[in-house]
């Protein structure tokens, strides 16, 4: 009974937030549409959202193949860059002292603008797919490196002073609490780090490409015609809740202790 | 009693808000200082970085030519990501040296901008292609990778694209070129854009034959499109006629000096010329040789610099209309004027470019 009352409050709680975020979502909408109306904005400037509406049906084929060849882009430097840093991690974190400088040496890269390199790893990893996906994976691996060791050389002492008076091995230690327990962590990088890669991913794209979203916003906006660049945002909007959501239920399903 | 000790003293915040104060008031002193009090001020955006292209107007500037006209002009680069009509429209500058192309998709937004003068007189756009990438005339486009320099420098391609019977969008993949020409020499797109003044020689001067390549002249296919007008806001005609008449005369001047003095022109540029790239000096001579040739063109050459050529302008709306979807209606007697040429024009005497020109 009590869980049940719990659940209901829960999902009350879930739709009045959605009730709220629609409300503002509609009003900016509003607002956007009657500040275009009457100040008589230049239409190479700013549209309003009623002539982007029709456009982001109209020319989905386009938006859909050039989204989904930046997300291709996007999807395989993320998981690339997380991956490797985690296995690094793994690897590493055992010995104290190397972790220790991995971590500052990190933090100072992480702290660099990473994506002002896009610029010029054009030349070097070339402006085709994988050289998108490269510097995406770079800005991913640093933020997830920082955070497994981090949380794979901070566990709590008592805890892994029980598992050796079971004389469990470092491998059992491992796998039973010093991952588990950084899970947390990881995933809620996971997270940030689709932002990162899908912004990274679309930048990267204005300074060359072969197609991709990024690439085309930079087409139509030479040429005026806002409502496709428009279209094209909201099109990385709604594929990048997509990700973030989904990264968000993979937390939830399995690090269901945390809420 | 805690707290007060915790909060800096009021000398460290002090210090910190004058520093602020400093910092603000300096950049914002910065922006409008004014250091010749008399002359006329105007802002010249220019289509791209400096460089043989602009000769013209850097030699009059660097020549005095604008000061004889008791205008202090300042004259600003361009670069990746600035459009010229852009910053145009937000008036960031007073007139623009602009592609026709670039234009005409804002003004058929409903943009009320000018010609008052046209520099080159016919398109510089090349497309060029390795011979080995099977493209040996217009009809081998389809399914190709096509590279375009995105922000208002495609309509030619594009144009050159839709006048096969394709669908740029759908039929051929548009790569956004780089400023040089590797991806084309690295085989990473099969046609690239090349300005016959600039990129069209870099494969050439990397020791590439000039053989090995299928080129492209957008005016002889077709789809070529008037670059580097002169281009203005109305409301800044009408108000300043007599300003852009003084300034199109120490223009006319400071190109007619450019073309006759190729050399000396570009070491008046005030660039800093490097080792071995597009801002070599080599190069740049080679870019001005080409450059003087599409200014002293056609008709500019009996009538003057800068003539405004009614039939290419049509051509150019037309191409833009018929092959650009982006382009809409558009008025062409709102979209010139011949009015500061023709009083910027009286009393100039042009040199004979016969010798320089070869």
């Amino acid at each position: 009974m009590g869980i049940i009352t719990i659940k209901k409050l829960d999902n009350h709680q879930t739709l009045k937030t959605l009730i709220i975020s629609c409300s503002v979502f509609s009003f900016i909408i509003l607002v956007w549409e009657l500040a275009v109306y009457f100040t008589n904005a230049s239409r190479i400037v700013i549209v309003p959202p009623s002539e982007i509406y029709p456009v982001i049906f109209k020319n989905q084929d386009i938006l859909l193949k050039e989204l989904i060849f930046t997300f291709e882009e996007v999807l395989a430097g993320w998981s690339t860059g997380s991956l490797i840093a985690i296995v690094l991690a793994i690897f590493i974190h055992p010995f104290r002292r190397l972790s220790q400088i991995f971590i500052g040496v990190s933090v100072g890269i992480n702290a660099i603008p990473l994506i002002a390199l896009a610029a010029i790893l054009g030349g070097i990893v070339g402006t085709g797919q994988t050289g998108k996906a490269i510097i995406v994976a770079l800005l991913c691996f640093f933020p997830m490196f920082i955070s497994c060791l981090k949380s794979f050389t901070h566990i709590n002492l008592k805890e892994r002073n029980l598992l050796q008076t079971y004389s469990a091995s470092y491998f059992q230690q491992f796998t039973k609490l010093i991952f588990p327990s950084s899970l947390p962590l990881i995933l809620t990088t996971l997270k940030v780090n689709i932002i990162v890669a899908i912004f990274a991913g679309v930048v990267s794209e204005f300074f060359g490409a072969h197609g991709g979203i990024g690439n085309l916003i930079l087409a139509k906006k030479g040429l005026y015609d806002l409502p496709m660049v428009w279209a094209a945002i909201f099109y990385i909007i709604v594929a990048g809740s997509i990700c973030y959501f989904s990264v968000e239920l993979a937390y939830k399903l399995m690090v269901p202790w945390r809420k | 009693m805690e707290n007060s000790e915790k909060s800096p003293p009021f000398i460290v915040v002090a210090i910190l808000v004058a520093l602020l104060a400093i910092g603000i008031g300096y950049f914002y002193l910065n922006q409008n200082k004014d250091e010749s009090g008399e002359r006329d001020k105007i802002t010249l955006q220019l289509k791209w970085v400096e460089q043989a292209q602009f000769a013209g107007f850097l030699v009059a500037d660097a020549k005095g030519f604008y000061e004889d006209e008791n205008i202090d002009i300042e004259i600003k680069p361009g670069g990746v990501g600035i459009n010229p009509v852009d910053v145009l429209i937000t008036d960031e500058a007073d007139i623009a040296v602009a592609w026709t192309g670039n234009v005409l998709p804002a003004i058929s937004n409903g943009e009320d901008l000018v010609n008052i003068g046209q520099g080159m007189q016919r398109s510089a756009m090349r497309m060029m292609a390795k011979k080995s990438s099977g493209v040996s005339s217009p009809a081998d486009l389809a399914g190709k990778k096509i590279g375009t320099w995105p922000g208002g420098n495609e309509l030619e391609p594009y144009a050159f694209i839709e006048k096969q019977g394709l669908d740029k969008d759908r039929d051929v993949t548009l790569v956004s070129q780089g400023f040089d020409m590797n991806q084309l020499l690295n085989d990473e797109i099969d046609l690239a854009s090349a300005m016959i003044y600039n990129e069209y020689w870099l494969p050439l001067e990397a020791g590439y034959p000039e053989s090995d390549f299928t080129v492209f002249d957008m005016e002889e296919e077709g789809a070529g499109m008037l670059q580097d007008g002169l281009f203005v806001r109305r409301k800044f005609l009408e108000d300043n006629e007599d300003l852009l008449v003084r300034f199109l005369k120490a223009s006319m001047k400071g190109w007619d000096y450019a073309i006759a003095h190729q050399e000396e022109a570009v070491d008046l540029m005030g660039i800093d010329f490097a080792e071995n790239d597009v801002t070599a000096r080599d190069h740049q001579m080679l870019s001005m040789k080409e450059v003087a040739k599409l200014y002293a063109a056609d008709d500019a050459l009996e009538k003057g610099l800068f003539y405004i050529n009614k039939d290419k302008l049509d051509q150019t709306v037309e191409i833009a209309q018929t092959y650009v979807d982006e382009v809409g209606e558009i008025d062409i007697d709102k979209i010139y004027t011949t009015t500061v040429w023709e009083k910027a024009v009286e009393g100039m005497e042009f040199a004979n470019y016969e010798e320089s020109l070869n």
